[in-house]
C-alpha cells in the first residue's frame, strides 16, 4: 500500500516529475502523482496549471520534462489509447453547425465505437440532452455545450475520463445531474478526473483531491486527510453556549484549545486536536453547568483548506 | 463507416461552407466570361489561342491557386483556430490517417470548385465553336494543380494563421514573378504543372502554353507524378507536425 497520498495503489495515470514551460513561464513544475479508478478532483486557482497538466495527460501537448503514462502508454506516441481515454476540454471544441446527435455520433465513429442510433440515444440520455439533440450546437447555452462535450466523450465508452472544468456554465440542476453521472462512472470503476477552481464543486464531486498551486503539487488525499495533515494550522470552532466566557476559560486551562474568543452567545476557539475538543467540550460544559447548543468547525471546508495551501506557499 | 472515412466526410463538408463556396464558384466563372467577351466575332483559331491564354494566365495562374489556397489553408487551420483539432486528435486515429483525410478533403473540395472554372471555360469554347477539345486538358490540369496546392497549404495552414497571405505572396511574387523571370524555377510552381497537363492532353493548344511553363517540358503523366509526390510529401509533413507539435 502506498503511503504518499499523491499516489494511488492501482494507477491508470502515472505522472512522474512532469514539467511544462512556455518560454519563460513555468506552467507545471516537477509534478508527480497518480490517478486510479474512482473520481478525483483536480483543484487549483485559475492559472495554477490544471489545464496544462490535463492536456499533457491527454497527449495534446508535450511535457518539457518528466514522463506521463496513461494505461501504461505514452499518450503522445500511441493514439490508439484514445479508444479507452477521453478528454472533455475546457474550451468549446465543438462544431457549431452540427446537432448534438450528429456530434456524438461523429465522436463514436471516430473512436470506432458503437455509433448505432440506440447507443447514441443512450449517451444523450446520460447527459439529459435528448430533447435538444436535433438543434445546431451553435444555438446552445454554455451548459448544453458542456453536456454535449461530455456526451461525445462518453460515446467512446472510456475507461479514463478527464474533464476540464466540466461544470462551468451549468445551472444547479444540470450540475447536480453531471456530478451524479461522474460519481456513477467512478463507482463503475472508471478513472474520472474532474478539474475545477470552484472548491464547492470539487468537494461535491469527489472524495480524493489533488491540489495544484503555481504548477506544483500542493496537496493530495481526502479533504479531511489534507486538513488533518496540516497540523500546524489550528482548526477554528465556534461553540454556542449560554456561558461562553466560563467555558472558554475552562477549555484553555484544560489545554485542549490554543486561543479563545468569547461573544455573548458563543466561544470561538482554535485547536489542533478537533477530536479531543469534540469529546471533552461536553464534559467541561457539564462541570460548569453550561448548555452546549452548537458545535461548528469553521474552516474544515475545502475552501479554507485550499486557502491555507495557497497561503502556506 | 470507418473513422478515417468519417473524418474525411465531415472535413469535406466543412471545407465547403455555402457562402464561401458560392463566392469562389462565381470567381471561377470569370475566365469563361472574359473568354466570351474577348472572342466575340473572332475566328476559331484566334478564340482557341484566347482560351489557352485566358486559361493559363487567369484560370491556372490566378483563380485556381487562390481557390485552392483558401480552401486548403482552412482545412486544418480552421480546426486549430476553432479548437476542434483537439477533438480529432483525441480519437484513436493514426496521425497519418488524419493528415491523409484532411488533405484529400482539401483536394476534393478545391477540385470541385476549380472544376466549375475548367468546365465553364471549356464549355464556353464548345458552345461557341462546337468543339469540346479543351475539356479533358483543363479538367486534368486543374486536378494536378489542385493536388499540389492542397499538399502544400494544408500543412502550412496548420502551422500559421497567415497561410493564405503567405500563399498569395508565393503566388504573386514567386510563381507569377520570379518564376517567369527565372524559367528554371518553374518546377516549383504548381499551377505550371496544371498548364503542362492542359497542353499535354490537348496537343492543339500546346503551342500556346509554352510561354507560361518555363523550362517544364514534361508529359501529363510526369506532371501527375510530380503532383502525387507533392501529395505524399504533404501527408508526411502534416502527420509529422501532428505528432510533434502541441495541439492545444
Amino acid at each position: 500500500m502506498t503511503s504518499d497520498p499523491a499516489f494511488v495503489e492501482s494507477p491508470t495515470i502515472e505522472i512522474s516529475t512532469a514539467s511544462k514551460w512556455f518560454g519563460q513561464k513555468v506552467a507545471v513544475s516537477n509534478l508527480s502523482c497518480s490517478f486510479g479508478p474512482g473520481v478525483t478532483g483536480l483543484l487549483g486557482p485559475n492559472g495554477a496549471g490544471k489545464t496544462t497538466l490535463l492536456r499533457m495527460v491527454a497527449g495534446l501537448i508535450r511535457s518539457s520534462n518528466g514522463t506521463i503514462r496513461v494505461l501504461g502508454e505514452d499518450p503522445r506516441r500511441q493514439p490508439r489509447i484514445f479508444s479507452r481515454v477521453a478528454l472533455v476540454p475546457d474550451e468549446d471544441a465543438v462544431y457549431g453547425d452540427m446537432t448534438a446527435r450528429r456530434f456524438v455520433r461523429y465522436s463514436a465513429q471516430l473512436a470506432n465505437a458503437d455509433s448505432s442510433s440506440a447507443a447514441i440515444e443512450r449517451t444523450l440520455d446520460e447527459v439529459a440532452m435528448r430533447d435538444a439533440a436535433d438543434r445546431p450546437i451553435a444555438g446552445y447555452s454554455k451548459g448544453m455545450r458542456q453536456r454535449t462535450k461530455v456526451a461525445a466523450a462518453l460515446a467512446c465508452d472510456p475507461e479514463v475520463l478527464i474533464l476540464d472544468e466540466p461544470l462551468n456554465g451549468t445551472d444547479p440542476v444540470q450540475r447536480a445531474h453531471l456530478i451524479d453521472l461522474f460519481q456513477r462512472l467512478g463507482e463503475r470503476g472508471r478513472t474520472v478526473i474532474v478539474s475545477s477552481h470552484v472548491l464547492e464543486e470539487v468537494e461535491r464531486v469527489s472524495s480524493r483531491v489533488v491540489a495544484i498551486v503555481d504548477g506544483r503539487l500542493a496537496a493530495a488525499g481526502t479533504v479531511d486527510a489534507i486538513r488533518a495533515a496540516m497540523y500546524d494550522i489550528p482548526y477554528v470552532v465556534r461553540i454556542d453556549t449560554n456561558k461562553p466566557r466560563e467555558l472558554g476559560a475552562a477549555m484553555f486551562r484544560n489545554g485542549v484549545v490554543d486561543t479563545v474568543e468569547a461573544t455573548s452567545t458563543a466561544v470561538e476557539v482554535r485547536t489542533r486536536d478537533l477530536a479531543r475538543l469534540g469529546s471533552e467540550a461536553p464534559s467541561l460544559a457539564a462541570s460548569l453547568g453550561a448548555q452546549l447548543t452548537g458545535f461548528h468547525p469553521q474552516d474544515a471546508s475545502l475552501e479554507s483548506v485550499f486557502r491555507y495551501l495557497v497561503e502556506r506557499r | 463507416m470507418t473513422p478515417t472515412l468519417a473524418l474525411f466526410t465531415v472535413s469535406l463538408r466543412h471545407a465547403m461552407p455555402r457562402r464561401r463556396t458560392l463566392l469562389l464558384g462565381l470567381l471561377e466563372l470569370a475566365p469563361a466570361g472574359i473568354y466570351l467577351v474577348s472572342t466575340t466575332n473572332r475566328t476559331e483559331d484566334f478564340a482557341l489561342q484566347g482560351a489557352v491564354q485566358i486559361g493559363s494566365s487567369i484560370f491556372f495562374s490566378l483563380v485556381l491557386p487562390v481557390v485552392s489556397i483558401v480552401i486548403a489553408a482552412g482545412v486544418l487551420g480552421a480546426e486549430r483556430k476553432d479548437q476542434t483539432l483537439s477533438f480529432i486528435a483525441l480519437r484513436p486515429i493514426p496521425r497519418i490517417a488524419i493528415a491523409a483525410a484532411k488533405i484529400l478533403a482539401a483536394i476534393f473540395a478545391a477540385f470541385a470548385v476549380n472544376s466549375v472554372g475548367a468546365v465553364a471555360l471549356a464549355g464556353a469554347h464548345t458552345i461557341r465553336f462546337g468543339n469540346p477539345q479543351l475539356f479533358l486538358g483543363l479538367i486534368a490540369g486543374a486536378f494536378v494543380a489542385t493536388v499540389a496546392y492542397a499538399a502544400i497549404f494544408v500543412p502550412l495552414g496548420f502551422l500559421t494563421d497567415r497561410a493564405v497571405i503567405i500563399g498569395m505572396a508565393y503566388l504573386l511574387v514567386f510563381e507569377n514573378g520570379i518564376a517567369f523571370a527565372l524559367p528554371g524555377l518553374a518546377s516549383l510552381s504548381p499551377w505550371r504543372l496544371g498548364v503542362v497537363t492542359f497542353g499535354a492532353l490537348a496537343p492543339e493548344v500546346a503551342a500556346y502554353t509554352s510561354e507560361f511553363i518555363g523550362s517544364l517540358d514534361v508529359s501529363a503523366s510526369a506532371s501527375l507524378l510530380t503532383a502525387l509526390t507533392f501529395l505524399v510529401a504533404g501527408v508526411t509533413a502534416t502527420s509529422i507536425l501532428l505528432r510533434t507539435r502541441d495541439l492545444a
